[in-house]
């Protein structure tokens, strides 16, 4: 199995960064004055796809490879 | 403790529950990195080094197996002893001062000293370690209850931490005397044995012409400066 651990990462990033946007969103809990579950959910979405990006970046790129030598 | 009492005073309910699951999954690769370790060293380099070599794969890989369940339960039993402290860095440091001060000798003998040998190595990490359990069992600290019984109190810390540092003091020295004295009275090992493993044997591997970025000193002095620079402003 060659999984490319990006993927993984990027999904368990995502899928956390929405579940605690979604809260900021709706809850609105501030500290310190700021909504800080909305922020950081953003910024985890963010990463999250950039990894998905990333890994689906590398797949896109080796497939025609793979399709013509085989 | 400092980060879970920040997480629960000043999180809300949400980034707390994202905080405390990357402390556990710290704690959790952490653990199973040690955990690695320590079946690792037991089954490769005591149990078919020195034990029952020449043994099947099959039967490492069992010796593997339970000595990881072996690992994780002493360390479940160590979380109850540590809960008798007043807190985990006393503890830590009580352990380190068993284990690591003496260890610290025997690398250091190990990877700089060719003259070195396994035996010499062995009797002083046993030597050492005994060091720290005799300076425990002798000496106290002031107002506190010890978690073992002591034989005798010849001196009184003013707190733990003093006890567990001079502790670690005993326990290297006796190790770095022992080991060298035992070293230069047993066989030594023939230089070719120890390519690869000791400092002044080895090769090294030098590359003037890498970037920056790729040169170890370079980083190093960056790594130096930010901390000094982080500590004289946060000072």
């Amino acid at each position: 199995m060659r999984l490319d651990l990006r993927y993984p990462i990027g999904l368990l990033l995502t899928s956390y960064g929405a579940i605690l946007a979604i809260e900021g969103a709706v809850v609105r809990a501030t500290v310190l004055g700021l909504n800080v579950n909305l922020y950081w959910g953003v910024v985890m979405i963010v990463s999250g796809l950039g990894a998905l990006y990333l890994a689906w970046r590398r797949s896109a790129s080796a497939a025609p490879r793979g399709s013509a030598s085989g | 403790m400092a980060l879970p009492l920040m997480m629960s005073r000043y999180y809300p309910a949400g980034l707390l529950g994202l905080g405390l699951t990357a402390l556990l999954a710290s704690f959790m690769s952490g653990m199973a990195g040690n955990v690695t370790a320590f079946n690792t060293v037991w089954t490769f380099d005591i149990y078919q080094s020195y034990i029952r070599p020449r043994q099947s794969d099959a039967h490492y890989l069992w010796m593997g197996r339970m000595a990881t369940v072996f690992g994780v339960l002493v360390s479940v039993a160590t979380a109850y002893a540590a809960m008798r402290f007043n807190n985990i860095m006393d503890m830590l440091q009580l352990v380190f001062s068993f284990v690591n001060a003496p260890l610290f000798a025997t690398f250091l003998l190990g990877m700089f000293w060719k003259r070195t040998t396994g035996h010499g190595a062995f009797w002083g990490l046993v030597a050492g370690t005994g060091a720290a359990a005799l300076h425990y069992e002798v000496t106290g600290v002031i107002g506190a209850i010890s978690l073992l019984p002591k034989i005798a109190v010849v001196h009184a810390y003013p707190s733990d931490m003093a006890q567990n540092f001079w502790g670690a003091i005993v326990a290297w020295t006796t190790c770095f005397v022992a080991t060298a004295t035992l070293s230069l009275a047993t066989t030594p090992k023939a230089d070719g044995d120890l390519r690869g493993l000791v400092f002044g044997l080895t090769p090294r591997s030098a590359n003037p012409e890498a970037a920056w970025y790729q040169r170890p000193a370079v980083l190093a002095a960056v790594v130096l400066t930010l901390t000094l620079a982080l500590n004289m402003v946060f000072w």
